[in-house]
C-alpha cells in the first residue's frame, strides 16, 4: 500500500499517541531515528478508547505484549493543526493492520525530536485515560 | 470444521515444513490462543516473530506492518492428520511458548490454505480514520 501524501491529512484530524505525552513517550526509538523521515508512530482518527481498543486487538495477548497493553491505558491526542503549530508534521504511513498509521516527524529530523522541540508538543496533546473495559 | 479447546496441529509454512505443534488453549471470537511446542524447522523463521514481538511493544507500527506481511507470505495453515479440512488461519503471533491466530471462514485442504482470503492479514477493525 502507497504511503498516502501529507495533502491527504486535514488539519482539524485528531491523532493519538499511544501511552500519552510524557517526553520519554515521544523520543526517537534507535529504530525509529533509522526511518526515512525519523518519527514515531500515531493512529489518526476517532476517539482515544478507540485507538487504545484497536491496539488491544492488534496485539491481543496479554503476555507477550506485555509492554504496549500497559501502554493503552494512556493516550495522547491532538489535531494535526496544532502539532503543525508547534512545529512538528503527521504524514499518514497506511499498512494493512493499521490503515490510519501515520507518522509524527520534525523538519530538522532526528536532532528536531529534542527534549526543547518536545516540550512545546507535550503542551498541545491531551492525555485520555483508556483503561481496558 | 469449528477448533477445539485442547485440540493439537501441526503448524505448516508454505513449503510443507511443521514448524511445530499447536495446542488450542481458549477461544475468542475469530482469536486462537494455544500453546505452541517448535520444532527444529522453527529456528528458520523464529526471528520473524520474535522481530514482531519486540516492534510492537516499542510500538514501532511501521516495521510491524512491514513483520505482517513478511508473515502473511510464510502462508501459514493448520494440519491434523484425522481432519480433511481445518479454518484459515491468518494475523499468527509466536512467542514465550504461545501461539495466537484469526481464523477465517473458509477452510483449508489438507495441502494448504484455499480461498481467496487464505495467507492475507485482515485489516483490524479500526477507529474513524478520515485521513486515510
Amino acid at each position: 500500500m502507497a504511503p498516502a501524501s501529507r495533502k491527504d491529512m486535514d488539519s482539524d484530524t485528531v491523532v493519538h499517541r499511544i501511552g500519552g505525552k510524557e517526553i520519554a513517550n515521544l523520543r526517537l526509538k534507535p529504530r525509529e531515528e533509522a526511518l526515512q523521515p525519523p518519527g514515531i508512530s500515531l493512529l489518526t482518527g476517532g476517539t482515544p478508547a478507540e485507538a487504545a481498543q484497536q491496539m488491544r486487538q492488534a496485539f491481543p495477548d496479554p503476555v507477550k505484549f506485555t509492554r504496549i497493553r500497559e501502554a493503552c491505558r494512556m493516550v495522547a491526542s491532538a489535531t494535526v493543526a496544532a502539532i503543525q503549530a508547534v512545529g512538528f508534521d503527521v504524514r499518514a504511513e497506511p499498512s494493512i493492520k493499521f490503515p490510519n498509521h501515520a507518522r509524527l516527524t520534525h523538519p530538522d529530523g532526528i536532532a528536531g525530536f529534542s527534549d526543547a522541540n518536545l516540550a512545546p508538543l507535550v503542551r498541545v496533546l491531551q492525555e485520555t485515560a483508556t483503561p481496558e473495559q | 470444521m469449528t477448533l477445539k479447546i485442547d485440540q493439537e496441529f501441526s503448524l505448516l509454512d508454505g513449503q510443507g515444513r511443521d514448524l511445530g505443534t499447536v495446542r488450542v488453549n481458549y477461544m475468542q471470537g475469530d482469536l486462537v490462543f494455544g500453546r505452541f511446542a517448535p520444532s527444529s524447522a522453527y529456528a528458520q523463521v523464529e526471528s520473524l516473530f520474535a522481530e514482531y514481538i519486540a516492534a510492537a511493544n516499542e510500538q514501532l507500527l511501521g516495521v510491524v506492518g512491514e513483520l505482517d506481511e513478511k508473515i502473511a507470505r510464510l502462508n501459514l495453515h493448520l494440519h491434523a492428520e484425522e481432519s480433511s479440512a481445518l479454518p484459515a488461519i491468518h494475523d499468527v503471533q509466536i512467542g514465550d511458548g504461545t501461539i495466537n491466530f484469526r481464523v477465517h471462514t473458509t477452510l483449508t485442504s489438507a495441502n494448504g490454505p484455499t480461498g481467496t482470503s487464505a495467507g492475507k492479514n485482515e485489516a483490524m477493525p479500526r477507529a474513524d480514520a478520515r485521513s486515510s
